[in-house]
């Protein structure tokens, strides 16, 4: 059907989208011959502005819509097919869960809808429950949940079939910190286990955290497309960070830096971060075991996670403690990294 | 994982609540020194209880069973989840359950213990089937629309079930949702019945009387003479001859067809001449034949039966009474009949031995008044009922029909939430409710008396060769065309009222196995097939993303 190279996970080949009225009148031309491709184990980030496209894209891909025009492959299949949406796990962009069930039924009942038997249901629901920090939660109706905490369920829904390639539109959506973190190390994890993401945000900060490659969209059309590497220049400017220096020395150093003809643009006394703050203050309440009825520690991603077929990767088991925004932890067999930019750097 | 059903947690503690209300309310009955079972609002509340109690247990057994199986049957267990936490079941329950207890006190002012627990049937099956029908058009309709409307199906759509599976599972949730119900229902008005029974125990005569409503009861209709549509066949060409003004009528009417506009005479004879036959003249006999035929021969050898006379003595007082004699199996039974009453003789077992039941009716004639013919043309004014099965059986037959029809009814409001909005699909599913309810009245019409194959208007399809005129041709064909659409539209809404359950169970007709199958395969076979079909297509096709009307 298409010609998608065998490394290819989604093809796009000239798709467009127009929503149409009730009288077939072309409205909205949504998506506008789009070209795309995702290659396996990458983590493809897609961003845009409101309204440009990117949910429209992301459904088409599900079978949710039907492009007007072009062709997409996914996983080497039609996409809404039941063999491709079996390997595929979506989280929408906005959490449509039924409220009237609790957490821990609806990852069964998703699990169920896999083919999944009732024995690995209830162990990966439990895991997955465990992960997003809602072990207790989990007994109660999803209405009563809390935005971020629908949120989390929905991300665990994505997961429950270990799927090859996982479709987060605005994962962190209401997500708080500690939540957003949890995301960017599930997508760097099943990056590791040779899975492939398609992520939206506007966090775009955290899609330079965790993308290989990003999309700029705009009124439907690409404007831009390319690894974050090469996309983002370098400015040509030198930051050190050291402890706090009398003004004298400050100045000392700047007479020092004109003389070689250097402009210093900035000097700071920064202040903590209002995050760092935030993770501090929830960290010590939970090892003090404050009572919470909302999310809880996470935990540990899944082991069953990655199991798969993915013949490029190891699939060490592979422990995730929680670090500093900054600063994940990352345990694999026995050696640690630490890393500051980017735990895969 | 107890915790799984948790929707039902409320319902239990419901039902403890209400069995220590049941308690106290019996055991200050008795110490007033009432007997409990006569006491109406006891028996309301038992009612109310023991119902509740089924409900209960069949929504943990559902759960049960539908936590075993497929996908369809994850997406019903959900579905019913969804009415039993939202308390959509509970409170349908509920308002059955009151409806069925509160029955007694509407039919309580009827004196007769016969028509009281004869209505108390009919209403019972017929609150039943209304609220199901109110459950079935929101619940199919709204559970689609709303997961479409509010992108919940997004979730679902996207895993690897199939959307014609995930249909299917809702209607399959919806089905087990009603047939528990209608069980419910069952059991309830079963037990209700037989309370009210064993309370009228006293009056002898009055329980004697309701022995047939236990019992159904099978309508056989006397045998037409022999010979009669050879006589209609020759005296048809004798009037054609005759009366020259109606031939050329007959000849008008089906547009030149000699051949039609004699096939029309002799229905009209034939229709006469058995509206003759069936009106005893005064001073005349008439001699009436029964056949039980078949199986229902065998049982009617042992089985009693009854024949049912209700003539019409055109417009005369009903202290005007006129005599008949009625000579059956050798002996003759003078009856006393007035306009409008009704009378039941009954046949000794051993009268149908041999399937076969010969009745003589005089007409002696004369009383103060003047001489009246009893015009006896009709289904229930002459007919010989032969009792076949019991009232257990003939209610879980009618309850089956209904379950059908509202498995039916939930397959138009998938099928329509399938492509409308809540409010849209709604009107448009109660519009199909009522016409195919509305159809049955058509249906009734129908059905009575068919004429010989040879008469009937379809024999002749408008072009099977020689006689015809072709002038009007194109007319013709398209108003015949147009007439055949109609025709069938009125045979196919007609088939809902062909299966009348409730009127059935209340007239102790019995429902026989051939109706409950023919039900089967036209309403929940023809009809629910072609309309999941089409719910299904447009379902599979449609974008589930753009929310439509
Ligand atoms: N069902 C629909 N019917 C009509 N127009 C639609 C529909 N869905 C999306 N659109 C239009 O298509 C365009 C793209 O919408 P889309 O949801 O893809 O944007 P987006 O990039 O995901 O935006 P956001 O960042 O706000 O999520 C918008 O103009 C939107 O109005
Ligand atoms: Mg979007």
């Amino acid at each position: 059907m298409t010609t998608a190279t065998p490394n290819s996970v989604v093809e796009c080949r000239g798709v467009r989208k127009v929503f149409r009225d009730f009288w077939l009148r072309p409205r909205v031309v949504a998506v506008d011959g789009l070209d795309l491709t995702v290659e396996r184990g990458e983590v493809f980030g897609l961003l845009g502005p409101n309204g440009s496209g990117k949910s429209t894209t992301i459904k088409m891909l599900l079978g949710l819509l039907f492009p007007s025009d072009g062709e997409i492959s996914v996983l080497g299949g039609r996409p809404g097919t039941k063999e491709v949406l079996a390997r595929v796990g979506y989280l929408p962009e906005d959490s449509y869960l039924y409220p009237f069930l609790d957490g821990r039924e609806t990852l069964e009942f998703f699990a169920r809808l896999f083919g999944l038997d009732a024995a690995e249901r209830r162990r990966r629901a439990s895991e997955l429950l465990e992960m997003v920090g809602l072990p207790d939660a989990g007994l109660r109706p999803v209405q009563e949940y809390s935005k971020g905490m629908q949120r989390r369920i929905g991300l665990a829904q994505s997961l429950i079939n270990d799927p090859e390639l996982l479709i987060l539109d605005e994962p962190t959506n209401g997500l708080d910190p500690i939540g957003t973190r949890q995301v960017k190390d599930v997508i760097h994890a099943l990056r590791d286990r040779g899975k492939t993401v398609i992520v939206t945000s506007h966090l775009l900060a955290d899609v330079e955290e965790v993308s290989d490659r990003v999309s700029i969209l705009y009124g439907g059309k690409q404007r831009l497309l390319g690894t974050v590497d090469e996309l983002l220049a370098d400015t040509g400017r030198t930051v050190f960070e050291t402890d706090r220096l009398p003004t004298a020395l400050i100045e000392e150093f700047k007479k020092r830096l004109a003389a070689e003809g250097v402009d210093v643009h900035r000097v700071d006394a920064p202040r903590q971060h209002l995050e760092a703050l935030f993770l501090e203050i929830v960290r010590s309440a939970q090892s003090e075991g404050a009572v919470t009825s909302g999310a809880r520690e996470t935990g540990e991603i899944p082991a069953f996670l990655g199991r798969g077929p993915s013949p490029s990767h190891s699939t060490a088991p592979l422990a995730l403690t929680q670090g500093s925004p900054k600063r994940a932890v990352v345990t694999k067999g026995e050696e640690v990294t630490e890393d500051e930019e980017h735990p895969q750097a | 994982m107890s915790a799984l059903w948790s929707g039902l947690s409320g319902g239990t503690r419901f039902l403890g609540g209400s069995a220590i209300v049941l308690a106290l309310l019996g055991a200050a009955l008795a110490a007033s020194g009432e007997s409990l079972s006569a006491h109406l609002g006891f028996a309301a509340v038992v009612k109310i209880w023991g119902g509740a109690l089924l409900v209960q247990l069949g929504l943990v057994g559902l759960g049960r069973i539908l936590r075993l199986g497929g996908g369809s049957f994850a997406v019903a267990r959900v579905l019913i989840a969804e009415t039993v936490r939202r308390r959509v079941a509970w409170i349908c329950a509920t308002l059955l359950l009151v409806g069925l207890a509160a029955i007694p006190y509407l039919v309580r002012s009827n004196s007769v213990l016969e028509y009281r627990l004869s209505s108390f049937l009919g209403y019972s099956l017929f609150v039943t089937f209304f609220l199901l029908a109110i459950l079935t058009v929101f619940v199919a309709s709204g559970s689609l629309c709303e997961e479409i409307a509010d992108r919940r199906i997004h979730s679902v759509v996207v895993k690897p079930i199939g959307r014609v599976r995930f249909l299917f599972g809702k209607w399959l949730g919806l089905v087990l949702l009603n047939v528990l119900l209608l069980m419910v229902s069952g059991a309830v008005t079963l037990g209700s019945f037989h309370w009210e029974l064993a309370v009228a125990e006293g009056d002898e005569a009055e329980v004697a009387r309701v022995d047939h409503l236990l019992t159904t009861h099978h309508s056989v209709q006397p045998d037409r003479p022999e010979g009669l549509l050879e006589d209609v066949i020759e005296r048809s060409a004798v009037r054609r001859s005759r009366d020259p003004e109606l031939w050329q009528a007959m000849l008008s009417a089906e547009g030149g067809d000699e051949d039609q506009a004699l096939i029309h005479l002799q229905r009209e004879l034939y229709i006469e001449s058995l509206a003759q036959w069936r009106n005893v003249r005064s001073g005349e006999t008439r001699t009436y034949r029964f056949r039980v035929a078949g199986q229902a021969a065998q049982q009617a050898g042992s089985a009693p039966a009854r024949l049912l006379l209700a003539p019409f003595f055109g417009r005369v007082h009903s202290t005007d009474r006129t005599r008949l004699l009625v000579r059956l199996d050798g002996v003759e039974t003078p009856v006393f009949l007035g306009g409008g009453e009704s009378t039941e003789l009954s046949v000794p077992a051993n009268a149908l031995a041999d399937g076969e039941l010969v009745v003589e009716i005089e007409n002696p004639g004369g009383t103060q008044s003047g001489a009246h013919s009893a015009n006896l043309v009709g289904r229930d004014r002459l007919s010989l009922e032969v009792q076949r099965g019991s009232l257990t059986g003939n209610l879980a037959r009618a309850l089956a029909i209904l379950a059908i029809q509202l498995a039916f009814i939930a397959a138009v409001g998938l099928a329509a939430g399938t492509f409308l909005g809540l409010p849209v699909a709604v009107l448009l599913v109660s519009l199909v409710l009522f016409a195919a309810a509305g159809g049955g009245f058509f249906a009734g019409d129908i059905a009575q008396d068919p004429l010989p194959s040879h008469l009937s208007e379809h024999d002749h399809s408008p072009d099977d060769g020689h006689g015809h005129d072709h002038s009007i041709g194109a007319t013709s064909g398209f108003m015949r065309a147009l007439d055949g659409v109609g025709r069938s539209f009125i045979q196919i809404f007609s088939a809902w009222g062909r299966y009348s359950p409730i009127d059935a169970v209340s007239s102790g007709t019995e429902i026989p196995p051939r109706d409950l199958l023919g039900c089967l395969l036209w309403i929940g076979g023809a009809w629910t097939g072609i309309v999941a079909c089409v719910g299904a297509l447009i379902f599979r096709r449609r974008e589930i993303a753009r929310v439509q009307v």
